[in-house]
């Protein structure tokens, strides 16, 4: 019986007895805390499930899997007091299921739960099923008093099918926190409008098929990118913070119990390669939520380790962002007295905090490899040993070996600079990127047309992930312009992308966001010529600023933007110019005009120090003292993601499924089914 | 002239009258008097160090690499004027100066904070200093001997940075 149910079963009885004199009640329910101490119960089941949740046995199925793929069976069972756990076994339709020699454990220490609770997370690791259909999951445990428990719980294997020919390729792009109203801003930038009319197509707009994607995760209406992203290459909802992993009740965080991920499935069953390409620290989530299993998306040490060590399990082959931070040795030869001799002054953030090592019974169930708390690992260097090529910079990745079949990029020490500043360096108008120290930076389109000339090398096909990071990012800090480059940057990779399915067609498309992010509305226009935005700031207010200028309906125009040979405005304060609200919104400052440097990002090097210094530190800062004050419906300093759901296109081979209303565990499904996974 | 400006509003008799914590209390009495420099390493030149001075730009392929002038200084008296980060677990005789404010959460993402790269690490053994450190929510000026290299600190960091500090003054 479930603990639900045997809650359930307490409840009815308590109903029962209301109409009874209230100190029978008391004695009744006097009678159920006794019953509850008196015998042992299961407190977490996982794969999770609405029947072990709430009783509720119907679909749809919380936890549903492709035909063998891997995960993880664990349950957390409290004891008595004074009690061990004596054995435990997992069922499957009312079998006990194979246990393959080190793939079980038992952990009774490190765990979250209260002191006082005497508990034990029993895992069995890498289990699959291959016959389709909804399963019933039963953990029975027995402590040492001879009493015992048992609970369901539930999952669907899903059959696949097949119809058409399989597709040998998967690019999924990503642009992180790009809701619909980020894609038509963008539309409206860069193509521009008419009598109503949009005068050109994004290249994500040109895709044949469109669908929309609920994106909420495990334990939350509104996701981060961590499921955001996780969700869709395991078909799983994993919790917030958390990617390839569900929750669990112990504090490592990366003993989690695990989902296999597409691209392991794929490369596994099929060799498929895999290949992430990011503008973010490759250690961020989305990129990390492709191959990395881990509870804490902030481990930056154990995840980038695990991308190198365990990419016999996921195929990694490139590999492109920024977070050179994560790569640099910081000293394995520590002395007695902390001091290491000889380690150089690099910048290293690797620690042994965000490290990890695996429990033997990961390491066995998964053939994973199983780490070492090693910050003074120099991960460039093992990469490039694995016979990987590094890149550095736009000039070395321009300039690399025709003959390299693997590629490492770090192009940045955290995040990559984003569009705008990179444009404006291009075009000799900005030094944001010199100030950063990273003057030579690839657009994303230049990294996914490496990416790609070096994946297509692979025989058997690869999955890629294409990411426009800061979408995400300057919309959280509501930099209109800066959000808005960023999205036309990655509909420039979309196009790559979309090249090259055009010669290989043999390759699935998407498009696709993790979430949206702060709420963005296309609110109008301006009714002012941009001198006048100027000439407003001067004297700062609602009346000057939002009253005389917020142009809506009719009066809002078409704005119209000058694009260059480069593919991006000549400016984007231009005359009448489009005017973005939020409604997922931070306190902030608003003059609608374009910020002549980015937000402060501490993660930088260069983060805190002149001319960096000098950036505005957040919104509620920035035009302080020249804007009118926009005031937030969300505590903090940013603008937040949102649960509204996102548009998903898709291009080429198996493509026409991608439509209707999807969950973003859904994709999983739609992709391995055109993938011909089995 | 001090920079405390909190100190100078709020008379010490009245500090009480507002229920503030006596440990804050001695912070600003601390923060509010400025503090002797060490006797005995007043001969020796003080040089000014900055932020900015620490690493090289651009940075290289295999990481950042330390300043010619951070090099020079290198077991030298030095002044480095920043903001001491706050929100991390305290530890004793332990602080982080930071080029700008910053606010440390060991917890959650922590692992990945905001912290800069050009940050130094702050020791010193006059208890004295542990009281202006903390009463410093401000800039601060700090005096001492310029270490460097990488070290394993106790808050599970590593330092490339550290000032042995003598003195500490909080700005305006």
């Amino acid at each position: 019986m479930s603990q639900f149910r045997r809650s359930q079963s307490h409840l009815l009885a308590a109903r029962a007895v209301a109409s009874m004199a209230r100190a029978s009640l008391a004695l009744s329910l006097i009678g159920l805390a006794g019953t509850a101490a008196a015998a042992p119960t299961v407190t977490r089941l996982t794969p999770p499930s609405e029947l072990f949740a709430s009783g509720n046995a119907s679909p749809p199925y919380i936890a549903r899997f492709l035909p063998g793929q891997r995960f993880d069976l664990q349950a957390t069972v409290r004891l008595d007091a004074g009690t061990t756990l004596k054995d435990f076994a997992f069922l499957i339709d009312g079998v006990p299921t194979r246990t393959l020699a080190g793939t079980t454990s038992i952990v009774t220490s490190g765990l979250t739960l209260p002191q006082d609770v005497n508990a034990a997370v029993v895992s069995q690791r890498a289990f699959s099923v291959t016959r389709p259909g909804v399963h019933k999951l039963t953990i029975r445990a027995t402590q040492s008093d001879g009493q015992s428990v048992s609970a369901d719980g539930s999952f669907e294997v899903v059959a696949l099918g097949r119809d058409g020919k399989p597709a040998k390729n998967i690019i999924i792009l990503l642009g992180d926190g790009m809701g619909a109203a980020h894609r038509t801003a963008a539309r409206i930038m860069g193509r521009g409008y008419a009598q109503g009319k949009a005068q050109g197509r994004l290249a994500m707009d040109t895709f044949p098929v469109t669908g929309m994607v609920m994106t909420s995760s495990l334990d939350g209406i509104v996701t981060d990118s961590s499921p955001g992203m996780s969700n869709y290459v395991t078909g799983n909802k994993s919790a917030n913070n958390a990617q390839g992993v569900w929750p669990d009740d112990t504090t490592d965080a990366f003993d989690n119990p695990r989902i296999e991920y597409l691209a392991e499935y794929l490369h596994r069953t099929q060799g498929k390669a895999l290949g992430i390409v990011t503008t973010a620290d490759v250690f961020d989530a989305t990129p990390a939520a492709m191959a990395v299993h881990t509870s804490n998306r902030g481990y930056g040490t154990g995840i980038v380790d695990q991308f190198l060590d365990d990419r016999g399990l996921t195929g990694l082959t490139v590999l492109m962002g920024g977070g050179r931070k994560w790569f640099l040795p910081n000293g394995d030869a520590l002395k007695a007295d902390g001091t290491r001799e000889g380690q150089p002054m690099n910048g290293s953030q690797r620690d042994r905090r965000s490290d990890y090592e695996l429990s033997a019974d990961v390491v066995t169930g998964w053939g994973a490899a199983r780490g070492a708390l090693d910050p003074g690992r120099d991960v460039i260097g093992d990469f490039e040993r694995a016979g990987f090529a590094y890149a550095p910079d736009k000039t070395a990745l321009a300039s690399r070996s025709p003959a390299a079949d693997k590629l490492l990029g770090l192009f940045a020490y955290s995040n990559m600079n984003v569009a705008f500043d990179k444009i404006g360096q291009r075009r000799g108008v900005s030094t944001v990127v010199d100030d950063y120290g990273f003057p030579d930076q690839p657009m994303l389109d230049e990294m996914a047309k490496a990416a790609l000339e070096v994946l297509a090398k692979q025989k058997r096909g690869f999955i890629a992930m294409i990411e426009g990071a800061s979408i995400d990012k300057q919309s959280h800090l509501m930099d209109t312009d800066r959000w808005l480059l960023e999205v036309l940057e990655f509909d420039r990779a979309v196009q790559v992308a979309k090249d090259f399915a055009d010669k290989h067609p043999d390759t699935i498309v998407i498009v696709t966001a993790d979430h949206e992010c702060s709420g963005a509305a296309i609110i109008g226009a301006s009714t002012k010529p941009v001198a006048a935005l100027w000439d407003a700031t001067a004297k700062p207010g609602v009346e000057a600023q939002r009253d005389k200028v917020v142009g809506i309906y009719q009066s809002s125009k078409f704005p119209k933007y000058k694009m260059l040979a480069d593919g991006y405005p000549a400016t984007t304060d231009v005359d009448y110019k489009l005017l973005i609200g939020y409604g997922a919104n931070s306190d902030r400052y608003e003059t609608w005009l374009s910020n002549l440097t980015p937000t402060r990002d501490l993660q930088q090097p260069f983060g805190g120090v002149a001319p960096l210094k000098a950036y505005p530190a957040d919104p509620a800062s920035r035009n302080k003292d020249i804007g009118f004050l926009v005031t937030g419906q969300v505590p903090g300093d940013s603008a937040v993601h949102t649960a509204t759901d996102v548009p998903l296109s898709a291009y080429g081979r198996g493509a026409a499924s991608f439509t209707g209303l999807m969950d973003n565990t859904d994709v999983f499904f739609k992709l391995a089914r055109i993938a011909r996974a089995r | 002239m001090n920079g405390c400006p909190l100190a100078r509003r709020l008379p010490i008799d009245r500090i009480a009258a507002l229920g503030l914590a006596p440990s804050f209390v001695l912070s600003l009495a601390l923060c509010a008097a400025p503090l002797p420099a060490a006797a005995e390493a007043g001969a020796e030149p003080i040089a000014s160090l900055s932020f900015a001075e620490f690493y090289k730009r651009p940075v290289g392929p295999r990481g950042l690499e330390p300043g010619a002038r951070l090099l020079a200084l290198a077991g030298k008296r030095v002044q480095l004027s920043g903001f001491i980060a706050h929100g991390a677990q305290p530890r004793p005789a332990l602080a982080i100066l930071a080029p700008v404010p910053v606010a440390l959460d060991d917890e959650d993402e922590g692992l990945a904070d905001d912290l800069p790269a050009s940050v130094a690490y702050l020791r010193w053994t006059e208890p004295r200093l542990a009281a202006a450190i903390e009463a410093c929510r401000g800039a601060v000026r700090v005096t001492g001997r310029l270490g460097l290299g990488a070290r394993a600190e106790a808050d599970g960091r590593t330092s490339f940075v550290r000032l042995d500090a003598d003195d500490v003054q909080c700005l305006r």
